[in-house]
């Protein structure tokens, strides 16, 4: 066991090492660099800039020294001291960038996982049952519709609404008053109605997927022999399908949560973007577009980082579980 | 299994056969091939022949994109900048019906005070819808050189789904942007399947290091996310290239981002199957590796497959939507669905000129009809269905 | 299977956990020294001392203002006054008061600790007194503004509080002081004195003096690690200019070569040239020895990494609390979304009446990444002042909605050169390049295209349609015709000239073939940055009209950027930057070749500029003509403004331009609608929406308001 636990410790640091410098390459990959954005947004709004401040802000950012150096330096203040550099956007530490918005970036995701599993399972279950009922129709048209429609355009549509007939304040997850407020019951209030619009988008963008998961392995599931054997046996139909077949149609869909929590974490930036949303989605936009490598690197990181821990920790579950994995078995 | 597949009752003559009870439904049902008996599935599957038939609709605007438009997609009508929808008429102003549909012709102003356009019908000037008519000069396939399209008005003008920001027809600029984007989709799920297929399969049929390998490559890559290797993919194309060449390019990039799932899918099958009785069977039997795989494995998880790609297909499309979102998909003067709902997302457009948002329609149909076909034949090849 | 996925989630779960409790933010501040006082940190409002009552029995002050100046004669300065100037024309005895609280966390965040002293104390001995435009208005209130990020250059809102030696008013031509009390020229502009406020303090309360100023050029603009190369503003007849203390309050500058501009740069340039020397010696590796050490201990570098944390030439570049600031409002709260400046208790204007400016308690600046928001933001209420990023296109909204979102809105124009195009002159191809030189080719397609549907398209018509010249029409010795010759949409003149041109082979499709039977293509390529894409597919269709094919090509600005700077572009098309009188003559780079920027907008003549910066080294030797707008231009910076000579000089440099058709001008750059909220005072007409004038600045946003 000692040794399992080793060989797949030692794993997953050389996978979160080359990550490391794979996500680096990734951001160093496109032309130019953050100066020289910087350069053009001031260009942009009609500021004359010359090529000596371009030099000037490269030397500024450090980002005139070669990128293995910068690479280096980076990493071993991660392994070090924690520290993920100094985000060139923000000018300050990396941490304290993303710190401030991780409370949110959890609130949101969790919001949208519940919303998500809270239609998509009992939609699941009552498709199943009515097999080409009307309503298995309008659900899964609905579904489709909700993942085909992109989620930045029904993002503003919504925020739209949002401002023009229910009055709300444009953006974010607070009204101004309250963003600075302590915890209060108006600013509850506040916070949920500014909650709705992200939940419903990052939630329904993957409900579709979830419904017709849960629908197909119930279908497959309510046909087998046990579920007959138990309608033999007299047991109601309610208690029956819950017991059973939907029970073990459940499965397919827990496996896929991870991914989906993760989904909803880092996939959305471009809907958060354009609800400016405080969660890491906007920065992490942000950070690829301006080429802030730190921010945008660390960001990556953490993403990448929470998959393969993630993947790291069920191993080490399972093998606790599963003695032939420890033994280094093949399943 | 009494059900008869969904065999139309049209076989009434029912004739003597050697054991007298057998109708030829029957006989038709017993000795039909596999294939046959998906498609009488498929056909009970009644959203997946709706799904069919708009994507026969959908290869008809791929194909003859420059017909069906009204116009060209990128002749400007000045006078009606902005301007929306037009309605087709049947009846006029004197109440008098008319079979043959009909607009009125409109002006568009712009108020300068207020900036907005004034759409004015004038009744007085009524314009009959007419089939194969003469419009703007086009080259079909790049060959046939002609200038008849399907339909439009004669001296007016015709917009259906209203104008843009220069007064291009939107309608024809959606039939455009249908023919570059379900191209790409498609070329895209091809890719897709063929990289998928591949690394799953080898995966899957050598296992051992292969295999280890193979999932360490596909963790790795799905946990890095897709947009910043989106990014650093598209923006790292030579600059030289030219738009139709950077049009390719991304669809392969889109491909090489969803792979992944496939080759899990057709990894696992593989692994399952490979112990599974009738695999063994045949190979006691004697049949060679290839005849195992291509008559025995790939039908029994075909259908998966396809599932997986008619749901890679709105993957492909909302990829190519959000790279034009953030001005590295396809951009003007390319017409693609992303190009067209990008004009669309602003407050504008919302407020004042919700007619371009009319794109998104052909996109809704697209991923529907996909799924929809993907859903029957899943369905249809589902051996435990009743 | 599923539990495998099932623990990952769990997992997941707890590493965002473990992140949560592990990235608190944190305060920034530099880890040298501790500043800390040690004391119980107070977290109310501190109570301001009562002034005493004047003991004098004078008349108290008048409170004029510019719409009624009660009598009160004009003084040196237009809108402002010394205070003794003031007391003198107006006959009276100042009495000073200020607002009861100051924010809290001035004390929290920032440097100030115990009780704030007395006004008379926080008050130069010699406060500047301005004019409010309309009536003394009343403490109190928040500016409420948004931007699309926080890095330098995106907010135009720095300018509402910024502060500098001297500044623009609001003619855009008079430079008045500001920081500075006065400042002096010798006869031939190669010293500059500035005269500074006696018991001028930081907003620390630590004295601004001589010094401040001193260390922020020898120290910090003349030190090769902070600047490998010095910047050229600070540069002139070849050698950056050296600076002298005179006494505290006063230092002088001189030149090696007559610099009339560096009075105009400073007064409009967003880089103040004064750095707190008390707080940055610390960050600074010739004051302190282990500068070094710090740096590499917080995770970079170097000290000049370190150092730059804390100093930008962008007074919003940095996001850390308590740098003490001369300006009107003081950071005091900074999210990623956004960031609260508080009044400074030791700001230095005083309005007529003697009250301590500024008025607005706050400005608050919240940040929007998508514009769309911003516009949303706009028409719901939510923002007091707005220009930059609204475009006309943005119009139709705005404007539906002035009475629900309580706004209005202006429409001064920018200063761009508005929209040009250039057929590269310098281009690889000889035959191109003899086609794109011919200044007949450029005159064509001048004529060629439908400017004013480019206008209404554009612009709702609100532009002007113009050729291209890099000065802008308010520049005062700018003559007419300039922008007149051959704008109007003749087609057929056109035509002529390329069939003249000797461009009369067509191909199947109707488009002429270059001289040598080679198809005849030109690559368009652009970036969207550069200005609304609709303009090209635009002027794509007015081009291919007159049989000359044009491709399109969208790019990033990257890759435009270096496709010009290589040379290797068939037209440029990227923005020549602010071309307003302030600019062109403190910086006069566009109108040199490559008519932009060498690297960053190279237009055309990219090799040209390459062996005049060589001496002939590289590159090609331009035209006689070219050498000749070098010298023309190089003999015009040093000409005393609005003198003759500056004027006629000038005039020659445009006439060239427009005999040699380098630049297609389209229309001008459009009109920049300005969002100002009903509830805010003080706000006059803005004339001119720039950078240039560094926006609001010479409107004073310290005197505005927010009314009850």
């Amino acid at each position: 066991m000692r040794a399992f636990l080793l060989r797949r410790f030692l794993i997953m640091i050389g996978m979160l090492a080359l990550l490391s410098l794979i996500v680096f390459i990734i951001l160093e990959l496109p032309p130019g660099d953050f100066a020289e954005r910087h350069v053009y947004q001031l260009k942009s709004i009609g500021i004359f800039v010359t090529e000596e401040d371009l030099l000037n802000y490269r030397h500024q950012f450090g980002l005139d020294r070669p990128w293995p150096e910068r690479y280096l330096r980076w990493i071993t203040n991660i392994v070090t001291r924690g520290n993920f550099g100094l985000s060139l956007i923000y000018r300050k530490p990396v941490t304290d960038v993303i710190g401030e918005r991780l409370g949110f970036t959890a609130i949101l995701a969790i919001s949208a996982v519940i919303l998500l599993y809270g239609l998509a399972i009992p939609i699941g279950i009552y498709s199943a049952i009515h097999q080409y009922s009307i309503g298995d129709y309008t659900f899964t048209i609905l579904g489709y519709v909700g993942i085909a429609i992109p989620n930045f355009m029904l993002a503003l549509v919504l925020l739209y609404i949002s401002v023009t007939v229910f009055g709300t304040n444009v953006g974010g997850l607070f009204s101004p008053e309250y963003l600075d407020a302590p915890w209060s019951w108006a600013r509850l209030i506040d916070f949920l109605k500014h909650l709705w619009i992200p939940t419903i988008i990052l939630g329904t963008s993957g409900t579709a997927f979830q419904i017709r998961t849960m629908r197909a392995t119930l279908l497959d599931e309510k046909n087998k022999l046990y579920v007959t054997v138990a309608r033999a046996k007299g047991l109601p139909e309610g208690r029956l399908l819950m017991k059973y077949p939907v029970r073990v149609a459940l499965n397919p869909i827990v496996s896929t949560m991870g991914w989906e929590l993760t989904r909803v974490i880092s996939g959305a930036p471009i809907v958060a973007f354009v609800l400016a949303l405080p969660d890491t989605g906007p920065l992490f936009l942000r950070a690829l577009l301006d080429e802030d490598i730190y921010l945008g690197g660390s960001l990556l990181m953490i993403y990448s980082a929470l998959t393969i821990f993630g993947t790291f920790l069920s191993d080490i579950m399972l093998a606790l579980l599963d003695p032939r994995i420890r033994q280094g078995e093949k399943v | 299994m009494a059900d008869l597949g969904g065999l139309s009752g049209t076989g009434t003559a029912s004739q003597p056969g050697l054991r007298g009870l057998q109708t030829e439904k029957e006989l038709k049902y017993y000795t039909a091939t596999q294939a046959q008996l998906i498609w009488w599935r498929f056909k009970k599957h009644r959203l997946a022949l709706l799904g069919t038939s708009i994507l026969a609709i959908f290869l008809i605007i791929v194909l003859f994109a420059n017909f069906i438009s009204p116009m060209d997609p990128f002749t400007r009508n000045s006078n009606y900048i902005f301007g929306p929808p037009q309605k087709l008429h049947f009846i006029d102003e004197e109440g008098t019906f008319h079979l043959r549909p009909f607009v009125y012709g409109v002006t568009n102003e712009l108020d300068p005070e207020t900036f907005q356009f004034n759409t004015v019908e004038d009744t007085s000037q009524a314009y009959p819808v007419q089939f194969f008519i003469k419009g703007d000069p086009y080259k079909l396939w790049g060959i046939i050189r002609t200038d008849i399209h399907l339909f439009g008005v004669e001296d007016g003008f015709l917009h259906l789904l209203g104008t843009d920001k220069l007064g291009r027809d939107l309608l024809s600029r959606a039939f455009f942007a249908t023919r570059t984007s379900l191209t790409i989709g498609v070329i895209g799920m091809l890719f897709t399947f063929f990289l998928g297929l591949i690394i799953g399969g080898i995966s899957g049929f050598f296992g051992g290091r292969v295999d280890d390998i193979t999932q360490r490559l596909i963790e790795f890559t799905r946990s890095i996310p897709d947009l910043p290797l989106l990014m650093a993919l598209a923006a790292s194309l030579p600059k030289e290239w030219s738009p139709l060449r950077v049009y390719f390019s991304i669809t392969f990039i889109l491909a090489l981002l969803g792979w992944t799932n496939l080759a899990r899918r057709v990894r696992s099958k593989l692994l399952s199957l490979r112990e599974a009785d009738f695999i063994i069977a045949a190979k006691i039997a004697g049949s060679s590796d290839a005849r195992i795989i291509m008559r025995h494995m790939l039908p029994s998880f075909m259908s998966y497959i396809i599932v997986d790609l008619s749901i890679s297909f709105p993957y492909m499309i909302i990829a190519e939507t959000s790279l034009s979102f953030i001005g590295l998909g396809l951009r003007p003067p390319v017409i693609s669905w992303g190009v067209l709902l990008n004009e669309s997302q602003n407050i504008k457009a919302i407020s004042q000129h919700p007619w371009l948002f009319s794109p998104v329609v052909f996109v809704i149909l697209a991923v529907l009809a996909f799924n929809f076909v993907g859903d029957g034949i899943r369905d249809a090849a589902d051996p435990y269905a009743t | 299977m599923y539990k495998k996925t099932l623990f990952r989630f769990l997992a997941l779960l707890i590493v965002f956990s473990m992140l949560l409790t592990a990235c608190k933010p944190s305060t920034e501040e530099p880890v040298v020294e501790p500043t800390e006082g040690g004391g119980p940190v107070p977290t109310e409002a501190k109570p301001v001392e009562p002034t005493e009552p004047s003991e004098t029995e004078e008349v108290a002050c008048p409170a004029s203002t510019v719409a009624d100046p009660m009598g009160v004669p004009a003084g040196t300065w237009p809108q402002q006054y010394e205070l003794t100037e003031y007391e003198e024309l107006a006959n009276c005895k100042m009495s000073f008061s200020s607002r009861e609280e100051f924010h809290p966390d001035l004390w929290t965040h920032g440097f100030l600790e115990g009780d704030l002293p007395p006004l008379e104390e926080r008050l130069p001995a010699e406060p500047l007194v301005v004019q409010p435009y309309d009536e003394i208005g009343n403490y109190g209130g928040t500016l409420r503004m948004v931007s699309i990020g926080p890095e330098g250059g995106n907010s135009e809102h720095l300018s509402a509080k910024h502060v500098s030696l001297v500044r623009f008013s609001d003619d855009h031509k008079t430079i008045v002081p500001f920081v500075a009390k006065s400042y002096e020229y010798n006869d031939d502009f190669t010293e500059l004195t500035f005269v500074l406020r006696k018991g001028h303090k930081w907003s620390d309360g630590h004295p601004f003096t001589a010094d401040d100023i001193l260390f922020w050029y020898n120290d910090v603009i003349l030190n090769e690690e902070l600047y490998p190369s010095t910047p050229s503003y600070w540069v002139f007849g070849g050698e950056p200019m050296r600076m002298e203390k005179i006494d505290d309050v006063t230092i002088k500058i001189y030149f090696a070569a007559p610099a009339p501009g560096l009075l105009t740069f400073i007064a409009r340039s967003w880089i103040q040239t004064f750095v707190p020397k008390h707080y940055f010696e610390k960050l600074h590796i010739e004051y302190n020895p282990e500068a070094n050490d710090v740096a590499v201990a917080a995770g970079l570098a170097n000290w000049v990494e370190y150092f730059y944390k804390f100093h930008g030439d962008w007074q919003d570049s940095y996001h850390v609390y308590g740098i003490p600031k001369l300006e009107s409002h003081i950071l005091v709260d900074e999210t990623t979304e956004y960031k609260i400046h508080a009044a400074n208790p030791y700001f230095f204007i005083v309005d007529t009446a003697g009250n301590q400016l500024p008025y607005l308690d706050e400005q608050r600046e919240g940040y929007a990444p998508d514009k769309e928001i911003i516009e949303l933001m706009v028409i719901s209420g939510e923002v007091d002042y707005k220009s930059q990023s609204i475009g006309v296109t943005s119009l139709p909204v705005l404007q539906e909605n002035t009475e629900s979102g309580n706004y209005t809105i202006q429409m001064p124009p920018g200063a761009g050169a508005g929209r040009m195009y250039t057929f590269n002159c310098t281009h690889q191809d000889p035959v191109l390049r003899e086609i794109f030189a011919d200044p007949r080719f450029s005159r064509a397609m001048s004529l060629a295209l439908n400017r004013d549907e480019i206008n209404q398209v554009l612009c709702f018509g609100l532009c002007r349609t113009q050729q291209g010249i890099p000065i802008h029409p308010s520049v005062s010795f700018a003559k007419p015709e300039w922008y007149l010759k051959d704008i109007e949409y003749d087609p057929d003149t056109a035509n002529e000239i390329l069939d003249e041109m000797g461009l009369t082979e067509r191909d199947a499709d109707g488009f002429r073939l270059r001289p040598d039977g080679e198809p005849f293509v030109i690559y368009n390529v652009y970036c969207p940055q550069a200005g609304d894409p609709v303009l090209h597919e635009l002027t794509k269709e007015y081009w291919e009209d007159v049989g000359i094919r044009i491709e399109l090509k969208e790019v990033t600005t990257v890759n435009y950027r270096t496709l010009t700077s290589v040379n290797e572009h068939d037209i440029g098309n990227f923005h020549i930057g602010g071309t307003s009188e302030a600019v062109v003559y403190s910086n006069p780079q566009a109108m040199l070749p490559p008519f932009g920027d060498s690297a960053l907008s190279a237009m055309c003549g990219g090799p040209w500029y390459d062996w005049w910066m060589s001496d002939g080294a590289s590159g090609e030797e331009p035209p006689e003509q070219v050498k000749y707008l070098i010298d023309l231009v190089e003999q015009w910076k040093v000409t005393i403004p609005y003198s003759e000579e500056y004027v006629s000089l000038g005039q020659e440099t445009g006439d060239i331009f427009s005999e040699n058709f380098w630049l297609i001008g389209t229309i001008s750059e459009s009109p920049q609608p300005t969002i100002v909220s009903n509830r805010l005072g003080n706000v006059p007409e803005i004339k001119i929406q720039t950078f240039d004038y560094f926006r609001t600045l010479p409107y004073r946003p310290f005197q505005w308001y927010i009314k009850e």
